[in-house]
């Protein structure tokens, strides 16, 4: 199933822009998350993130901004893989399309 | 230029918050009942001032400024609430606490009371509920808590972590 979500803030910066739309798709197997790709998440306390993935641990998921003044992993924390909504597929940039 | 074809039907679109905000992650209920017992401290201090045979404008300056200092340690209180209540419980943690919402409002009331009179009562009332905030943010935290007098003036009951 595929959505349409709204990038806001910077902290995805460079790859994604403030403003930026993205389309993800639901994971097909939570238990078979990449590391390296960007998911959207429904965060305990942050809401709905969009960040990247950096490491997974049995049931837990590590995530990451790309920019380097982002929200850091220790206070987002580790997410249950079931919080894992959506992963990224493509970016409607302002300057077009652009698979990530 | 589809973004910004899509950006017309914004309202429909749900987002994904890639904020860069820095949270410290720092929060800690005893700064809640520091000023709570000031506050509670500051109206003793008031009811106190006319036994204590002073002139009459040192007694005008001794109220001046324990008024402005007890409205400040109030003021301070509903601060500390404040940024614990919204910044801290949230989400998960106030499904376990659905009282939270209510809690914090009623410490809202009771500080600004304590700010608008001199009722000893009135900051009973608000260190009473600052120790059940206090407790309740604590177990958000997964501490343990004691009820304890503090070891200064106004000695009353405050609730603090078992660290």
């Amino acid at each position: 199933m595929f959505k349409l979500v709204k990038v806001t803030g910077t902290s995805m910066s460079p790859t994604l822009e403030d403003g930026d739309y993205v389309v993800t798709k639901k994971p097909r197997r939570q238990s078979n998350l990449t590391p390296g790709l960007i998911y959207v998440i429904n965060h305990g306390e942050l809401g709905r993130i969009i960040k990247r993935l950096g490491d997974t641990k049995h049931d837990r998921c590590y995530f990451i901004g790309d920019n380097p003044s982002s929200t850091p992993s220790t206070i987002i924390g580790a997410v249950e893989r079931k919080r894992v909504v959506g992963q990224l597929v493509l970016v409607i940039g302002k300057s077009g399309l652009r698979r990530v | 230029m589809l973004n910004s074809l899509i950006s017309k039907f914004d309202s429909r679109i749900e987002d994904a918050s890639a904020h860069c905000d820095i949270p410290c992650g720092i929060y800690d209920a005893r700064a809640v009942m520091y000023h709570a017992v000031s506050t509670l401290r500051q109206i003793d201090i008031l009811l106190s001032l006319k036994e204590k045979g002073l002139s009459e404008t040192a007694f005008a300056m001794q109220v001046a400024r324990n008024t402005a200092e007890k409205e400040k340690q109030a003021e301070l209180t509903k601060h500390e609430v404040r940024v614990i209540w919204g910044d801290f419980m949230k989400g998960d943690k106030l499904v376990k606490h659905p009282n939270a919402h209510a809690l914090a409002h009623s410490i809202m009331v009771a500080g600004s009371a304590c700010k608008q009179d001199l009722h000893r009562e009135d900051g009973e009332k608000l260190v009473a509920l600052c120790n059940e905030f206090s407790e309740m943010f604590w177990d958000m935290k997964g501490m343990k808590t004691k009820t304890a007098p503090c070891p200064y003036a106004p000695n009353v009951d405050v609730v603090i972590p078992v660290l």
